[in-house]
């Protein structure tokens, strides 16, 4: 395992934020799940010491940490969460290196982490995390990763006064990997930054009881609107958004109709992509299977392969069903 | 006692207190030479406890009390350092903060740098700084933006 070898020419890593490129839609994600999740410290794009330069532009002149700003000679972003927190892939890449032998909580000069090449010559570093003893690392070298997936667990080994995640983009230059400001930058989906996979629930063909004749099928839709930082695509090999069984997750429902591409997953999204802020439709049929009665069936979305979504942020979503003999 | 001087007599004494459990409850005693915390005097006081003295840090680490206080009219100020780990520096203070009945409002964790953000019953808001690995300086005063 290679130790990472990193440098901040400071004057070089101003030149590459400002030469560089308004994100494109779809491009970095926050680096986990929990929208909220506040960052606490940003880069600070001053290298003197006592001299911070935060993200907004603002200059301080001591040597105070300001919460929400920056503080000195900080060459990633500080996000507090708790032990174990799951940490997720800002933008699809492999995995170029690891480190998982320090101990979760261990305080020393060096601390786990995960890092990540991506398509576009940047490279992530995820740091503080958890050992790998502790489930801290969730990816190899040399894997691919999808936006969004979870490579690691956060801990605080490392220089780290508590359990956070020390996110870090960086520009490969030779042998150097340069720290560069993912905000200033503006890499992220939208400002300051989405987390991967969240919706909330909008509307839906019918938001009472569906009621269904034993033995027919009945269509049903359901409409969610993207408030996280990935595109929505129904195709993709890994990470398509579909809507599956939930409570618990992945079961075999009692309604699956025969349009569904699995007895646990009624659709994927109708639409060829659904942009962040858009609305994504799922559609899909609803068999009364089950002997007469009331039923409940809950949904959530899943980015398949990849992660579940929020299903406290959908509302919690189920369909309340009533099945009828034919001919009540 | 003012607050200011009860708060910085906590955050002193206060560092003896898991040796002070075996004996009776910690007492928010500050050092006998503790400086003048609250002077009306512009000018920067320093004091220095002698080590023997100084109350250790949580672990056995000791507490290098060489402390500067000031009042110039902007509120308290005080610094000092500690050769302890900063996780348990900052959980620490956290901890002695909450028992000594004082309101956190953010607890703010970092790698190089870290903030806890409290008030008092009063209403009068602090913040502790701490910055550095070896040692940590600890820094008591307004809060800052």
């Amino acid at each position: 395992m290679t130790r990472m070898r990193l440098a901040l020419p400071m004057a070089l890593a101003v030149l590459l934020l400002t030469a560089g490129s308004v994100a494109a839609l779809d491009d970095y994600t926050l680096p986990y799940y929990d929208p909220d999740v506040e960052l606490l410290y940003g880069f600070d794009r001053d290298g003197r010491v006592g001299v911070q330069l935060d993200w907004t532009g603002k200059t301080w002149y001591d040597s105070q940490p300001h919460p929400g700003r920056v503080y000195d000679n900080h060459t990633g972003i500080d996000y507090p969460m708790p032990l174990y927190t799951h940490v997720a892939a800002a933008k699809r890449g492999t995995v170029v290196d690891r480190e998982g032998g320090y101990g979760t909580q261990q305080f020393g000069a060096f601390g786990n982490f995960v890092r990540v090449r991506h398509p576009d010559g940047r490279q992530s570093l995820y740091y503080h995390l958890a050992s790998k003893a502790d489930g801290g690392l969730l990816v190899a070298v040399d894997e691919s990763v999808p936006a969004g997936e979870p490579v690691g667990r956060s801990g605080c080994s490392g220089i780290c006064y508590g359990p956070h995640l020390h996110f870090e983009v960086l520009v490969e230059n030779g042998q150097l990997l340069i720290p560069i400001d993912p905000m200033h930058g503006r890499l992220w989906t939208t400002w300051p930054g989405r987390v991967p996979f969240l919706a909330t629930y909008v509307r839906e063909s019918n938001g009472g009881t569906e009621v269904i004749r034993r033995g027919q099928t009945i269509t049903h839709w359901v409409e969610f609107r993207n408030r996280g930082g990935r595109t929505w695509r129904p195709d993709q090999a890994r990470g398509r958004i579909a809507l599956a069984t939930w409570d618990p997750p992945a079961h075999d429902s009692r309604f699956a109709a025969a349009d569904w591409p699995a007895t646990w997953m009624a659709t994927t999204v109708n639409q060829g992509s659904v942009e962040p802020d858009d609305v994504g439709r799922f559609t899909f049929g609803l068999r009364g299977s089950p002997p007469a009665g009331s039923y409940v069936e809950t949904f959530n979305l899943l980015a398949e392969g990849v992660r579940w979504f929020d299903h406290a942020h959908l509302g919690g979503y189920y369909i309340p069903i009533v099945v009828t003999n034919l001919y009540e | 006692m003012t607050i200011r001087g009860c708060l910085l007599a906590l955050l002193l004494a206060g560092c003896a207190g898991p040796m002070a459990t075996a004996s009776g409850p910690p007492s928010p005693i500050a050092p006998a030479s503790e400086p003048a915390v609250g002077s009306t005097d512009a000018s920067p006081i320093e004091s220095r406890v002698p080590a023997a003295s100084a109350p250790p840090m949580p672990g056995g680490f000791p507490l290098h009390a060489s402390m500067t206080s000031r009042d110039a009219g902007s509120g308290l100020t005080a610094s000092w350092t500690s050769d302890a780990l900063p996780p348990e520096i900052f959980d620490f203070y956290r901890d002695a903060l909450e028992d000594a009945g004082f309101v956190i409002d953010l607890e703010g964790p970092g790698g190089g740098a870290a903030v806890i953000r409290f008030h008092a019953a009063d209403g009068t808001e602090y913040q502790l700084s701490f910055t550095g690995s070896g040692p940590v300086t600890i820094d008591l005063g307004p809060p800052r933006p």
